[in-house]
């Protein structure tokens, strides 16, 4: 990153709604510019050390405040914390001062060999306390405040003692980390585990809960079951939107991402899905006030 | 060596009346080609793979005869020996 | 109650070695059955790593076919496991991989084209670098410039195959819309991967400028590199090369040996 700036200063992300900056949209971003509150990245799509990545991101940074949105840290993990890997991240976050920076509440090595998935956690108070430390860990590298994001699942433990929405507040109150509050997550496992989406906004208040991601799913029938998976591969179904609407209600205002990885449709599609959810914080907001 | 020594002599004197090479110096983001490989950077991602969802066959089975067999565009190699190592 | 590290190796195990007897009896029954539960992850794993492997191994995919390929990176994952959170770390030895697997044997290039691609995937992320100002060079004592040790942009790599590989790599471009016949039996390529504002560019370089600029990354002297080239053709133009290769941003720095 040998760019023409030192560095970066900080730039506050409002609660306003964003897009995920994909490398498919570089070209179509610089030159249109859209009326987004943040972009966010995938922190890992930019450990590499220089070339087009880093030019775009570096253009764009100058203009809009950033996200980082870490995949491979493997919190939950019981190997040690992967030293190489968060002090890339720490590089990364010094140079261009992302106003949020997150990763997942899952595990996903073992042994030094990465899965490179979201691998659920037992909610239990080993788990809980084995990830509070491991939050103050990355915290106290990157010498800042990290969110952690409620991940969808396809299983659940038999030996789980902790409602999950618990579990993920735990972890905030007691790491002093925030939440990143995946609102699709919640109504994927809602659907795959049976219980009420509501419950979980119930369990977390206002304060620890810094950002939302929204995202499409996919619903799976099978002759012994309704599964779905976190595609991230269509629009926010109206179940979703129904449940942001709560979200905002209950949690005010926030910074809001629209996720699209698989199938990524062009820029406006994007944008459109962005629009929605910032007339829904609008409106609610203006409803309030 | 002397023949070496010479060569070198002339063309490092040379080079320096060359101006600063322009080709590497990093391009405005929007100046950039559209390159091969800038989709290359996007492999981390954070979402589950429609295709590895229960129901579907086990992704590491495919057990099919036919898939030993290299069936692409290597078909379009001809001549020379593809059987000797490299 | 199983241990943090216990669940973990038992998922573990599953994902690795498709051994499920121990984390099927962790995972609750209800709806779906816990193996086709834990199968979710174990498909998501392979189908992440395969993906991974297409994103940096394109030609190699065409060449093979979906099927062929999706075997072979299955085989791969399993001896090669990931070992990093980041994707693009993984698949480096995918080459070494082909050269060694059975099913492949009658297509000898397919390492060289894996290793060409893997090199322009380094290429792209690779760091930035100032080129050489030719002017700086005013500072050494011109009786000593055999002895100057020049060093290589990091987004430059150097490679030699027996085969036509740049000719193959060509012909399987999504937009390459003429004869995609190769003649294996034509001559191997000296091949320069370089990085041009952000954009990977394919350099076929003639046998003494390769030999002359691999003795350079190797970290000899101009001297050396010289009289390397030279045993290639004893007409070797250095004038030209140098200028070329400080020009096109290949030699950006160098010192004194």
């Amino acid at each position: 990153m040998t760019s023409p700036a030192e560095g970066f200063t900080a730039r506050p992300i409002p609660a306003r709604a964003g897009i995920g900056l994909r490398s498919e949209h570089y070209q179509d971003v610089v030159a249109s510019r859209p009326a987004v509150g943040f972009f966010e990245i995938h922190s890992e799509n930019y450990f590499g050390l220089g070339g087009a990545p880093h030019r775009y991101l570096e253009t764009l940074r100058t203009d809009y405040p950033l996200s980082f949105h870490g995949v491979g840290m493997s919190l939950g993990s019981v190997d040690p914390l992967n030293e190489a890997h968060t002090q890339r991240l720490k590089q990364l976050v010094d140079y261009y001062q992302p106003d949020l920076v997150s990763e997942h509440l899952s595990w996903s090595s073992l042994n030094g060999q990465y899965f490179n998935d979201l691998l659920p956690l037992p909610y239990t108070r080993e788990a809980l306390n084995h990830i509070v430390d491991r939050v103050q860990q990355v915290q106290n590298t990157l010498k800042r405040q990290i969110l952690v994001e409620n991940v969808s699942s396809y299983l659940q433990y038999t030996h789980s003692t902790i409602p999950e929405w618990e579990f993920v507040a735990q972890v905030a109150e007691q790491s002093g980390c925030g939440i990143l509050l995946d609102v699709n997550n919640i109504y994927v496992n809602a659907i795959n585990h049976n219980f009420n989406p509501r419950t979980f906004l119930d369990g977390v208040s206002a304060r620890l809960v810094k950002e939302i991601h929204l995202a499409g799913h996919t619903v799976n029938e099978f002759e012994d079951g309704t599964i779905l998976i976190d595609t991230h591969d269509q629009l926010v179904c109206d179940e979703v939107w129904s449940l942001y609407r709560d979200a905002v209600r209950r949690f005010g205002p926030k910074p809001t991402l629209i996720e699209w990885d698989t199938n990524l449709p062009k820029l406006s599609v994007l944008l459109d899905e962005a629009n929605t959810a910032q007339t829904i914080m609008e409106t609610l907001h203006a409803q309030v006030a | 060596m002397t023949n070496t020594k010479t060569l070198i002599s002339t063309a490092v004197s040379s080079l320096m009346l060359l101006g600063i090479a322009g080709t590497t110096v990093p391009a405005n983001a929007a100046d950039m080609e559209k390159c091969y490989g800038v989709a290359k950077a996007g492999k981390n991602d954070c979402q589950t793979a429609n295709s590895s969802c229960a129901g579907t066959a086990t992704k590491d089975a495919q057990k099919d005869a036919w898939l030993f067999v290299p069936k692409g565009t290597c078909e379009k190699l001809v001549g020379g020996s593809s059987k000797s190592g490299a | 109650m199983p241990r943090l590290r216990e669940l973990q190796q038992a998922f573990g195990s599953w994902l690795q070695f498709d051994d499920a007897s121990e984390i099927a009896a962790l995972v609750c029954a209800n709806g779906l059955a816990g193996n086709r539960r834990v199968q979710i992850y174990r498909n998501n794993l392979l189908v992440t790593l395969t993906d991974a492997l297409r994103a940096v191994y394109p030609v190699v995919e065409k060449l093979v076919g979906d099927g062929f390929f999706r075997f072979a990176a299955n085989e791969f994952i399993h001896h090669y496991p990931s070992r990093h959170g980041n994707l693009h770390l993984f698949g480096h030895e995918f080459a070494k991989f082909l050269s060694e697997f059975a099913a492949a044997k009658g297509h000898a290039y397919l390492p060289d084209v894996a290793r060409l691609e893997w090199a322009q995937h380094e290429v792209y992320h690779a760091v930035d670098h100032a080129p050489l100002a030719p002017q700086s060079l005013t500072a050494i004592d011109p009786d000593r410039y055999e002895s100057l040790c020049f060093t290589l942009h990091p987004a430059r790599r150097l490679l030699y195959s027996p085969y036509p590989v740049v000719r193959i790599w060509e012909v399987n471009q999504p937009d390459f819309d003429g004869d995609q016949t190769v003649d294996l039996s034509a001559s191997g390529n000296c091949v320069l991967v370089l990085r041009i504002n952000g954009a990977i560019e394919l350099h076929t370089l003639a046998r003494p400028e390769y030999r002359f600029l691999a003795t350079i990354s190797e970290g000899k002297t101009l001297g050396q590199a010289v009289e390397a080239a030279l045993e290639q053709h004893r007409d070797f133009d250095l004038n030209h090369y140098l200028a070329k290769h400080v020009q096109n941003g290949t030699l950006v720095e160098f010192n004194l040996a």
